[in-house]
């Protein structure tokens, strides 16, 4: 395994994709740091720190639709497939299912290696520009809960972590939330490779993933987050319900979907419909090794 | 064996041979497909009689305001559009670079007209199907919107009642596209503006997809570079600033990426057509200066390093 | 193999194959394109499903892939910017069979340099037949399953690969050679299997 993704990091075009994207990720980074002073009514309440800016970072939507995304949708061709040696490595697992074992183990090697490495990029720019690796919750944070809860939606937040997550210790609201985005790129990463193996091309892995992630932009930035319908019994001026469908997209298993959704709860809610899912998806992997043809080449790649 | 000429008429088998293959076609129909759902969960879903509240306090509080052209510029002027144009430049013709060279079937080409023919007709191609390839798409959009919307009979029952004196002394202050339509001068003259900005930011990413084909194997990377330079542009202007001043000389080179994408913003804008322009002919000269590399390349000569 | 059957989306890829292989034979298979040789190989080495039959490996039924197996399927597989000797250390870590000696003397048989760090990718059409080569015989399976061993390469390197495979015979290995061209085989081969349509038909004796 460790030779095979040394194999994988070593290829050119790997790391000048992962370089251009980190690139991204750095300038968009950038523009989240710049202002490090949290002000309120014209007062300076607190400073960011190293710890906050990495569960802003994990936290914030938009980072996941311009760079977190687009870089794994990026790698997927990497990921799924060993482009070179396939068959020989398949050949030498003896048997489908350790085939199919080493398949899944390497989706999950690579997107643990992805977060570790946004969330180095983010420490150090974060060290860089701060100089705050303080891991105490800043006093702006209960400003800004007690806000959340009295306002809801319309209170303004400096940073982008949900109500409650102050009664945590920030490095289990910080682990917590890069467990959630490591779960949520497994699946990911499976779901690719399910579709490449079931139609043969790579493309299609990565088309289901595009098509998953644009789908929660849309209902995210387009929809905010729920579906309106119109609901005679309602008063005049109101006669409107929502049905909150950013559930049933991957949203929850990155980030929360409202500035008002309760922290743990959400949590509890992405972490196990992540493992749910790469529990569903890995099982139909097996399946597909188990019953299906191997080591085709990409049709029509 | 004659070459004179070769170039043109290689351009020209090229141009047709991308105009015509299900590629072209296929993204077409995707992006009007993706259209479609737009308009549907935007406008004739909230239109369906406005969920049985027609005519209500509710329905002008929610003020069905998107004329066909309002909705235009809405969906021209969406992030998501915006981020997303860099790629329909290229996926045009750049991959046909890349798959010819994987089958060995650009050698065929190579060995019959020459190496600078087959280089200047793909890489010219590239970039003018990039543009056409927009402004399908942007043709597709203005049918769609116009059919979809401007001739849909709720559409017409929701202007009537909205265009009523209930609704009209408040409806000035509500947002409603067909003010627009019928206040702006030279809807056509905006149309053909379009096109025009729409095609030469198509021919850039498909000229900047070409060279990128032309050193790479990587479809992926080819069709995600144009994209990520963009919007490492964009966000490297704002670290720029911080970075160097607002008024510095870097920032104040940089803001000018703001206008080359194919936003709305950007279709009666001379400078930034001008700097499209500009950017084209740079595109050329780097392709001009990478082709003795490319050859080298071709050849076998260096080894494939992405 | 007994009655195999292969069917892709109704299309026979392969229609009842019969054989009897024993170890310390070669057996070739010769066919046009399309005739159905690389689909036996594929399901003889398990990565692809059979439709129907069995295929039995010393008595037992074989339901999984194959074990202790060397092959060459369809092209040569590298990784194309290591040299050829990291090529096989990074094959050789998942069983952990081959050592580093095995691997030089593997490279060393077919005419490669263990000490070369040219990448792979660099090499011609006929090193990188050698390299595939050297990883069938690696890990010294008990099977050796190839198809077109010869091609690209020079007249030399035929004669010194035909002698590793006799020598694998005499070794008691089974070994499976395809190719479009009698000649190439003729002077290896047991039995050789002519093939057409996904159908084996009668064998010729060639000795």
């Amino acid at each position: 395994m460790r030779e095979t993704i040394g194999a994988v990091v070593r290829k050119p075009v790997f790391r000048i994709k992962l370089i251009a994207i980190s690139l991204l990720f750095v300038v968009s980074l950038i523009e989240q740091v710049s202002n490090n002073y949290i002000q309120s009514s014209g007062q300076q309440v607190g400073r960011m720190t190293v710890i906050l800016l990495l569960m802003h970072t994990f936290s914030y939507f938009s980072f996941y639709l311009s760079v977190f995304f687009v870089g794994y949708i990026l790698l997927i061709p990497d990921i799924v497939k060993d482009a070179f040696i396939e068959r020989q490595t398949m050949m030498r697992c003896q048997s489908r299912m350790r085939a199919a074992k080493y398949a899944i183990g390497k989706i999950i090697a690579f997107s643990i290696l992805y977060v570790i490495w946004f969330v180095m990029l983010t420490i150090l720019v974060g060290g860089i520009w701060f100089h705050d690796f303080s891991l105490a919750w800043p006093k702006f944070m209960d400003i800004q809960q007690r806000q959340l809860a009295a306002n809801g939606l319309s209170t303004i937040t400096w940073i982008n972590i949900p109500v409650g997550a102050g009664k945590y210790p920030t490095l289990l609201v910080a682990g917590l939330i890069c467990l959630r985005s490591t779960i949520g790129f497994i699946f990911l990463g499976l779901l690719a490779l399910l579709v490449t193996l079931i139609t043969g091309k790579t493309r299609n892995g990565m088309g289901i993933v595009i098509l998953l992630a644009a789908i929660a932009g849309y209902v995210k930035l387009y929809m905010n987050d729920v579906f309106t319908y119109w609901n005679s019994a309602h008063p005049i001026g109101n006669k409107r319900s929502y049905i909150r469908i950013s559930k049933a997209t991957i949203t929850p298993l990155f980030t929360t979907c409202l500035k008002s959704d309760e922290f743990m709860p959400w949590m509890r809610y992405g972490i196990i419909a992540g493992i749910l899912l790469c529990v569903i998806t890995g099982a139909g992997i097996m399946l597909y090794y188990r019953k299906g043809d191997l080591g085709d080449e990409d049709r029509d790649e | 064996m004659k070459k004179e000429g070769s170039t043109a008429s290689m351009l020209w088998l090229d141009i047709r041979r991308g105009f015509c293959s299900k590629r072209f076609w296929g993204i077409v129909g995707v992006v009007t497909i993706v259209f479609v759902v737009f308009l549907t969960l935007d406008i004739i879903y909230p239109l369906q009689k406005y969920y049985n509240g027609y005519g209500t306090f509710d329905w002008k509080l929610d003020s069905i305001s998107m004329a066909p052209f309002a909705v235009r510029i809405g969906i021209l002027s969406m992030d998501l559009f915006i981020t997303f144009f860099p790629f329909i430049g290229v996926i045009a013709y750049a991959g046909t670079i890349i798959d010819e060279r994987k089958d060995g079937y650009c050698y065929q080409i190579i060995q019959k007209r020459g190496f600078h023919s087959y280089y200047w007709s793909h890489f010219v191609a590239s970039g003018l199907l990039g543009g056409l390839l927009a402004v399908a798409i942007l043709i597709s959009l203005y049918l769609l919107t116009d059919i979809g919307i401007g001739q849909n009979p709720l559409w017409k029952d929701a202007m009537q009642v909205y265009l009523t004196p209930e609704f009209g002394s408040e409806s000035e202050t509500v947002y409603f596209g067909i003010h627009i339509l019928t206040k702006s001068a030279g809807h056509v003259e905006l149309v053909l503006l379009g096109m025009v900005s729409f095609f030469l930011t198509g021919c850039l990413f498909g000229l900047l997809g070409a060279i990128i084909a032309f050193v790479s194997d990587a479809r992926v990377l080819v069709y995600a570079m144009p994209m990520i330079i963009m919007e490492t542009g964009c966000g490297g202007l704002y670290a720029i600033s911080l970075l160097f001043g607002r008024d510095s000389v870097a920032a104040n080179v940089l803001a000018y990426f703001y206008n080359i994408t194919g936003a709305y913003i950007s279709f009666g804008n001379l400078l930034s057509r001008c700097i499209v322009i500009f950017l084209i002919i740079l595109m050329l000269c780097i392709g001009k200066g990478m082709e003795s590399k490319v050859v080298r390349y071709y050849l076998g000569e260096e080894i494939r390093q992405v | 193999m007994n009655n195999i059957n292969k069917t892709i989306k109704g299309v026979s890829l392969l229609t009842d194959i019969n054989l009897a292989l024993e170890s310390g034979h070669i057996y070739g298979f010769v066919g046009d394109n399309g005739s159905g040789k690389t689909v036996l190989f594929k399901v003889l080495l398990g990565l692809m499903h059979k439709t129907s039959g069995t295929i039995l490996v010393d008595g037992r039924e074989q339901k999984d892939l194959m074990q202790d197996v060397g092959f060459i399927i369809e092209r040569p597989e590298y990784i194309p910017y290591y040299s050829a000797k990291k090529n096989l250390e990074i094959i050789a870590a998942y069983r952990k069979v081959a050592d580093d000696q095995r691997i030089r003397t593997v490279l060393e048989m077919f005419g490669l340099d263990p000490s070369d760090k040219k990448a792979v990718g660099k090499y011609s059409l006929g090193m990188k037949q050698k390299l595939a080569l050297s990883m069938a015989f690696l890990e010294d399976p008990k099977v050796l399953i190839l198809d077109e061993p010869l091609s690209a390469l020079d007249a030399d390197s035929v004669q010194e690969a035909r002698k590793r495979i006799l020598e694998e015979k005499k070794r008691g290995k089974l070994v499976l050679i395809a190719s479009h061209y009698p000649e190439d085989i003729q002077s290896l081969c047991d039995e050789v299997y002519w093939m057409k349509n996904g159908h084996v038909l009668p064998s010729k004796e060639n000795k």
